[in-house]
């Protein structure tokens, strides 16, 4: 269905569509979204005005970019707006971490979302981006993230998310997982394998908002590398994790 | 009253996105329905549109949370340099450092595309108390001070360091801060007190005119009494503070002092607006002090190219100044730290001598 067919809330799926254009190249003019969208410039007007009250949109210089809105929605996934601002200003604070591709994971039920990431230098098996939603358990083991969430915190989200976990309520047997496979006191960090191919270490997110799911950053690294310094990468991580919180 | 959307569905798709965020879990059409006062028929539509576009996500038992598309997209304002906001606390607008200090900010932030907050507290350590508390509220990126009062602040640098804002003082320098920039304050006492003595011929007595209680006027203070030091015949006989760093403050603190001190022979103020109150007070009376000072105004080199009395000033680079600080605060809201902590921006010493080659601010 084309945006511009009379479906089910045709100015929602105009609006989502001025939001591609804009994304896409980072900004752009009234007369672009007009034409990209094939509207009149009449019909364009009432929607990017519309927009910009919303801060969907906002204004800089002549040209309109992303609004703040966004960022704030996107709050929603870790229960605090300060966490995604303080990545994006702090992920290369750290000088261990700066030439490493890092991300900010929430834990929802059974997935783990990407809701932001910073890419290194090294190539990876997989490389995350922002919005990518992967399954934490291929029943039968955990990704590293769970390694980190306490049993009963992994079943607060998981009932939470209850409809969102597929066809099947995998809640006992993740539970039962993290039971068994959790580290009892912090070790020395060890970067686990993903299924995705990449060895991650992960820090979760202290003191998190009631409610909100686990949060964790992410260092992402190709190989469990020898001459690789894990507990200094780890030591850099848990203080960006706890700034991020802080 | 404000306006009707003209694209009411829109409005109405942010006060579901709005809802669903705000709340830790998915919701179904009725509670998203209750929460926002939308029929559920609307609700309906609206959230099948919005999970077309992934911008919320469907749950197999009818209920609705956020979607990928918008993480995607929050990622992409990061990324597209996000413009910063620069907070900027100023002691006053009245005054041609801060005119020529905020021109330059003005257009060196629009350049880079971002926002400058400024605020002025007419000299009132109170106000810019509140205002300092303001900005951080405002969600500033970062925050430069020119203080009012340079030990006032201690408790909103720990809150600003709480909230992760970094605090750059301007002007004046501060304990606690993130980085400082400042002209070279000692020096601008220093190059004063030089040329007050030599035109006195190192005899007879002194007077500071000092203003605001912050380190900028401290460190010319001292400057100034190093220099007097090499000169045994100079006395320092009175160093009186005026509330504030202008042209009244300076004319009031004057005849205090001049009531008190009768054989003074020459003046060092801390700022050019307290020697231009110095120098209105001594013309009413007719008499001439010479008097040296800090800033490098325009109408302080009229005097000092005329009849006086001020026969030099130690000028500062506002603009430069706040180049050199914006370019610091743009490192500390991506995270890096400065090469140095503390930036010194030399003086010049601006006198009959060398005025025609100076060309002032203000």
């Amino acid at each position: 269905m084309g945006i511009n067919d009379t479906g089910r809330a045709p100015a929602v799926r105009r609006a989502a569509a001025a939001l591609e254009v804009v994304a896409r190249s980072g900004h752009a003019s009234v007369a672009e979204i007009s034409r990209d969208l094939n509207l009149a410039k009449s019909s364009a007007s009432d929607l990017l005005s519309t927009m910009l009250t919303e801060r969907m949109l906002t204004r800089r210089g002549g040209a309109l970019v992303l609004g703040e809105l966004l960022a704030e929605l996107a709050a929603g996934f870790v229960g605090n707006p300060n966490i995604l601002q303080r990545f994006a200003l702090y992920w290369n604070k750290y000088p261990p971490l700066e030439e490493h591709t890092l991300s900010l994971q929430a834990l929802l039920g059974t997935q783990n979302l990407c809701v932001d990431v910073r890419i290194g230098r090294h190539v990876l098996p997989y490389t995350p981006r922002a919005g990518s939603r992967l399954p934490v358990w291929d029943g039968a083991r955990g990704e590293p993230i769970l390694a980190h969430v306490s049993a009963d915190d992994a079943d607060a989200t998981l009932r939470r998310f209850r409809g969102f976990n597929g066809a099947v309520d995998e809640r006992e047997g993740i539970v039962s997982w993290i039971r068994e496979h959790a580290p009892s006191a912090p070790a020395a960090p060890s970067p686990l394998l993903s299924s995705t191919g990449n060895f991650e270490l992960v820090s979760l997110l202290p003191d998190r908002a009631p409610g909100a799911p686990p949060v964790a950053v992410t260092l992402h690294l190709p190989s469990r590398a020898a001459g690789t310094d894990h507990i200094e990468l780890g030591v850099a991580l848990t203080r960006l994790a706890h700034a991020l919180a802080d | 009253m404000g306006r009707a959307p003209r694209s009411p569905a829109i409005s109405r798709a942010v006060r579901i996105l709005e809802f669903l965020a705000a709340e830790a879990a998915p919701k179904s059409v009725s509670a998203v329905s209750r929460a926002t006062g939308l029929p559920k028929t609307s609700v309906h539509g609206i959230c099948l549109a919005l999970a077309d576009e992934r911008m919320v996500s469907r749950g197999v038992d009818g209920t609705f949370w956020l979607g990928p598309r918008i993480a995607e997209l929050a990622a992409s304002t990061w990324n597209t340099e996000r413009s910063l906001r620069f907070g900027l606390l100023i002691p006053t607008r009245s005054n041609e450092y801060y005119t020529t200090m905020l021109d330059a900010a003005e257009m060196d932030v629009r350049a880079a595309g971002g926002e400058l907050h400024v605020l002025q507290s007419n000299e009132n350590s109170d106000r810019q108390r509140e205002q300092w508390m303001e900005l951080l509220d405002r969600g500033v990126d970062v925050l430069l001070v020119d203080a009012v009062d340079s030990n006032a602040f201690g408790d909103l640098l720990e809150l600003s360091k709480r909230r992760n804002v970094p605090v750059l003082a301007i002007g004046s320098r501060m304990n606690g801060v993130d980085g400082s920039v400042s002209s070279d304050n000692t020096q601008a006492g220093l190059l004063a007190g030089h040329l007050l003595a030599a035109r006195l011929r190192g005899e007879g007595d002194v007077a500071i005119i000092d203003g605001l209680r912050k380190n900028a006027n401290a460190d010319r203070v001292a400057g100034f009494k190093e220099a007097v030091r090499d000169y045994p015949g100079l006395r320092v006989v009175a160093r009186e503070h005026g509330r504030n760093d202008n042209t009244a403050s300076g004319r009031s603190v004057a005849e205090g002092v001049f009531a008190a001190h009768e054989d003074i022979v020459g003046i060092f103020a801390v700022c050019d607006p307290i020697a231009f109150g110095v120098s209105d007070y001594l013309g009413d009376r007719g008499a001439s002090v010479p008097i040296v000072s800090v800033d490098g105004r325009a109408r302080a080199v009229e005097q000092i190219t005329g009849a006086g009395p001020i026969i030099g000033t130690a000028a500062q680079d506002p603009v430069r100044i706040i180049r050199t600080a914006l370019g610091m605060a743009m490192d500390l809201a991506h995270g890096k730290q400065p090469a140095q902590g503390a930036f010194l921006i030399p003086v010049r010493l601006v006198t009959a001598d060398n005025a025609e080659g100076y060309a002032p601010w203000g």
